[in-house]
């Protein structure tokens, strides 16, 4: 579990401002949970994540991760390898000339047998469904087979948890299924703990619970449902709403019998046409 | 006035063992004031399609007519002039940014013209003004020190500042966050509405084509496969599903109610549209049942 307690993080800007990026926030993630975090650049989502696996300490408060302090320094490394990282930018990601060099990067630098890393690289590239692909430069791949090589070579360092800072925001709709279908099968079949911070809607909707952040709070939290059942809060917030929540919102005003809390087509469907 | 495509074909690496046919017999008009909504998979020959539109590619095979005048064929066209008329905004053209401030990254392509202080100084102005950045506040900070959204504003309004008449644009909202997404939609459909600019939006948003765009055209695998209204296009439900570009949500959630005995329209694209058209059949019915 990670335990976030009277989170508060100050950015010393060196201009005599200091900006306050989160605000004394409290929050518990529970192994095996998949997270999805909302909210407009600069409302504190990226730095939070960043508390996660101590790229960042906060200047209030603290960060657990399974009985591990964060601000303890002698932990750095258990901490980096029980919380991985996927960024945005899958190119800024990959450092060597073949995907499976890539995947072995972070197991060899943990000093592991050869006979070990190999191991750990087969599982992870299968696990993403890169296998085909071990001996391709990373180059030669497309956006969303980039991201998948980044995602294995987190796994090869078999973290508990995996911290996706929009990861599908330089995706095309082709890049954005494999990496969401990534997603998904590792907190399914693996057991992996998700947390996806994310602009898109269709990827919140498939979290466990969703996280809507705004200047360094949580303005609003609870499962996919409960939170875009907000319709009108989220759009003042300037948020995007699955479009099928706007919908509902919507027909609700005027005919009362529609309810709020539907995000899905399906749902809508079985409504209308019971 | 109008930008033409004809018989247009592009191969990339011809006669090579890594010949491959990017573009094959586009035929594309885009009219004064038009704003067309190009859709297709990364591969499908979209940017490669716009870098022919002001002369960056030259076709292997086919025309490419700006107001008229066929610009790889005709002799004393010059292309300097070509791509003042037509503008492109690559993707992340923030990543081109390089002047110490903002002002001078705009002013940059303006003094290649050769223009003088006053005028460039004054296309600054009216190219921050039309993306929304101020002009006082931020002409002496360094583009690097602007958020993601900021940035780009910025490299689009350093294409501005050339006063082009044709504005393509390639996946300008990528990578930004809902609230910047729509800020620069927005702006770029004032630009059609107001100024009257020819725009040529490429993009991976279905639903960000269906509000904005006058017609669409879908590619694939280098070619037009689908090519109207939004609305027309968008009844090619099918064929889309199957190019894996799909349909705006409310449209397959007409199409389903529809399935399912509704009695609906299905060339719905916005979900104002979806409410009315719900909101016109639930009343309706509710009449019959009574």
């Amino acid at each position: 579990m990670i335990k976030i307690e009277n989170l508060t993080h100050i950015y010393n800007s060196g201009q005599n401002e200091n900006i306050r990026a989160i605000d004394n926030l409290t929050l518990e993630i529970h192994s095996g949970e998949h997270i999805a975090v909302l909210g407009h650049n600069g409302c504190g989502k990226s730095t939070l994540a960043k508390h996660l696996n101590a790229l960042l300490l906060p200047t209030e408060g603290t960060v657990v991760i399974d009985d591990v302090d964060t601000a303890n320094e002698a932990d750095l490394w258990t901490i980096r390898q029980m919380v991985g990282m996927v960024f945005q930018n899958p190119d800024n990601q990959l450092v060597a000339t073949t995907v499976e060099e890539d995947v072995a990067f972070g197991p060899e630098n943990l000093g592991l047998a050869p006979e070990i890393i190999r191991e750990r690289v087969d599982s992870a590239l299968a696990a993403v469904g890169m296998t085909d692909f071990r001996d391709k430069g990373p180059h030669l791949l497309s956006g969303g087979q980039k991201q998948r090589v980044a995602i294995a070579g987190v796994i090869a360092m078999r973290p508990q948890y995996i911290v996706f800072d929009e990861p599908t925001a330089m995706l095309d709709p082709r890049g954005r299924q494999e990496v969401i279908a990534t997603m998904q099968k590792l907190n399914r079949e693996e057991g992996l703990t998700i947390i996806n911070i994310t602009h898109f809607m269709d990827e919140a909707v498939l979290a466990d619970r969703v996280i809507v952040m705004g200047n360094g709070k949580i303005i609003l939290e609870g499962t996919p449902r409960e939170v875009f059942a907000q319709v009108d809060i989220l759009k003042e917030m300037r948020l995007d709403v699955p479009p099928i929540a706007e919908l509902a919102a919507l027909l609700h005003k005027e005919i009362e019998s529609i309810p709020l809390n539907i995000i899905t087509v399906e749902e809508l469907v079985n409504i209308l046409c019971p | 006035m109008s930008l033409v495509l004809k018989n247009l074909y592009h191969t990339y690496q011809p006669n090579t063992p890594n010949e491959s046919h990017a573009l094959k017999n586009i035929n594309l008009t885009i009219n004064d004031g038009d704003f067309i909504g190009i859709i297709g998979h990364t591969g499908s020959g979209k940017s490669t399609l716009i870098q022919h539109l002001n002369g960056l590619l030259k076709p292997s095979k086919g025309q490419v007519l700006v107001d008229g005048v066929d610009i790889n064929q005709t002799k004393g066209v010059h292309l300097k002039e070509i791509r003042l008329r037509v503008g492109i905004v690559f993707q992340y053209p923030e990543h081109q940014l390089f002047e110490e401030t903002v002002a001078k990254d705009i002013a940059f392509g303006p003094k290649n013209l050769g223009l003088n202080e006053k005028e460039i100084v004054k296309r600054v102005k009216e190219a921050m003004q039309i993306v929304q950045l101020d002009y006082n506040t931020l002409k002496n900070i360094s583009p690097f020190e602007l958020s993601g959204g900021q940035k780009r504003r910025v490299a689009i309004a350093g294409v501005l500042a050339m006063k082009p008449k044709y504005l393509i644009l390639d996946e300008p909202t990528a990578g930004l966050d809902p609230k910047g997404r729509e800020e620069i939609l927005t702006q770029i459909q004032m630009l059609q509405k107001e100024l009257k600019l020819t725009v040529v939006l490429v993009s991976h948003s279905m639903d960000d084509v269906a509000r904005f765009a006058d017609h669409m055209v879908v590619m694939k695998k280098g070619e037009i496969v689908l090519s109207g209204k939004p609305k027309e296009v968008f009844g090619h439900y099918e064929e889309l599903e199957q190019l894996g570009v799909g349909v705006p949500t409310v449209t397959k959630l007409m199409r389903q109610l529809r399935m399912r005995g509704l009695d609906v329209l299905t060339d719905i694209i916005t979900i104002e549209e979806a409410k009315n058209e719900i909101l016109r059949v639930w009343q309706t019915g509710g009449q019959k049942n009574a």
